[in-house]
């Protein structure tokens, strides 16, 4: 993140002009992930997802699988989700500068570890600026995220916004399919606070109708 | 007053419709009469959408300390107050969130240390934004001089200002300026959540 900004997304007009500042990154809740992070190294919990993340063919060992962060755009989630046809998908849209996602992503991880047997796949979808991959990848690696993870192609933009149809703008946000691939239940921040057992719920509801 | 019943009404029926739907659609639609809102200033004065009568054009911000996309667009609204007080434009920052750091107090220092020259206004009722239909930080509404809503939704189309290619605030306010129809009324907000009480 400290590092000068490339330029391959060059800017058009005047906005080059009037915007030589670069965007704050607040390491918002890092400290309550680094507790996590300590909870699990201490009971021995090895993560070790059913549904490894694609671009990570690392054996389920006594070493952890290595974390890693892809970019994707629309039809990359379209053809993530048809890759996971007959299991419930939970989509956790979140940003390094969202400082509710960072303090849920734990327990969105978590999920991946308690219930990826039962038939769940946790994906979570980053919509920073691409050129804040590493920033991300960081996030994710403090929270030994060995879900499959992705960074919107078109980062923290109206786009990115547009194409996964987050229609109140405002993170954090999930999604989640059941087995048929049907998208299921939204949970949206942005009229009120969302509550981590209700995703719960909706979860194991799902998970208990069984493929037919 | 009956401006205020037609809009109850109008705010009843959205949501309903809300209800009904999936689809986030705006509360408030393009045209309508836009609500009141009143809160304390960092200047330690109670305000009102009243205070601004003089003003040609109101851009009501949502906003608040905490958020980094908010901050991202600290800058480009005291920009955009320069650039446009002479054309009769008010900038009005309003902040409703119910969490540490995003309170008066720490509110007046922010408002300090980066000299907003616009007034930046807690909320505590959070009732602002609910009549409003706020869902993030930050989330703008243009008011015209009838005090109708020209513009919802975005300041632009990216918080990376060196990404930016969309300028949707401005294009709406030169247009409510020059008297002509908005391009986009409606654009997708981003940011984070605003904090709810409850």
């Amino acid at each position: 993140m400290g590092k000068p900004r490339s330029s391959h997304l060059a800017p058009r007009g005047a906005a080059s002009a009037r915007a030589a500042r670069r965007l704050p990154a607040l390491p918002e809740g890092a400290f309550r992930q680094g507790l996590l992070l300590l909870a699990l190294v201490v009971t021995g919990c090895s993560p070790s997802p059913a549904d490894a993340p694609p671009a990570s063919d690392a054996r389920a060992g006594p070493d952890t699988p290595p974390v890693t962060v892809e970019l994707f755009d629309e039809q990359g989630f379209a053809d993530v989700l048809g890759r996971h046809r007959g299991r419930v998908v939970l989509v956790d849209f979140w940003a390094t500068w969202c400082g509710s996602c960072k303090e849920q992503l734990p327990h969105t991880i978590a999920l991946q570890e308690k219930l990826g047997e039962k038939g769940l796949t946790v994906i979570t979808v980053s919509l920073d600026d691409p050129e804040q991959k590493d920033a991300v990848l960081r996030v994710l690696e403090e929270n030994r995220a060995t879900t499959a993870n992705y960074l919107s192609q078109y980062g923290g933009s109206e786009k990115s916004m547009d194409v996964f149809a987050i229609e109140d703008g405002t993170l954090p946000h999930y999604k989640l399919y059941d087995r048929q691939g049907k998208l299921a239940h939204t949970f949206a921040s942005g009229g009120r606070n969302i509550e981590l057992d209700e995703i719960d719920r909706a979860i194991a509801e799902l998970l208990r109708a069984k493929a037919s | 007053m009956t401006g205020r019943v037609t809009l109850s009404l109008a705010v009843v029926a959205v949501a309903l419709f809300a209800a009904a739907s999936c689809f986030a659609a705006p509360k408030l639609e393009t045209g309508a009469a836009a609500p009141g809102f009143s809160g304390t200033g960092v200047d330690d004065k109670e305000h009102s959408l009243e205070d601004y009568k003089k003003a040609k054009a109101v851009v009501l911000v949502f906003t608040c300390n905490h958020c980094p996309v908010a901050i991202a667009y600290q800058d480009r609204l005291i920009q955009l107050q320069k650039d446009y007080e002479s054309k009769g434009v008010q900038v009005v920052a309003l902040c409703v969130n119910d969490r540490d750091g995003d309170r008066l107090p720490d509110m007046k220092k922010r408002a300090e240390e980066k000299g907003f020259n616009f007034p930046y206004i807690y909320d505590e009722t959070q009732e602002s934004a609910r009549e409003y239909g706020a869902t993030c930080t930050p989330h703008v509404f243009l008011l015209c001089p009838e005090r109708k809503i020209a513009y919802q939704g975005a300041i632009d189309d990216n918080n990376n200002p060196d990404n930016v290619q969309e300028h949707y605030l401005r294009d709406a306010i030169d247009a409510v300026l020059a008297g002509k129809e908005v391009p986009e009324t409606v654009t997708k907000q981003r940011g984070c959540s605003i904090k709810w009480s409850k």
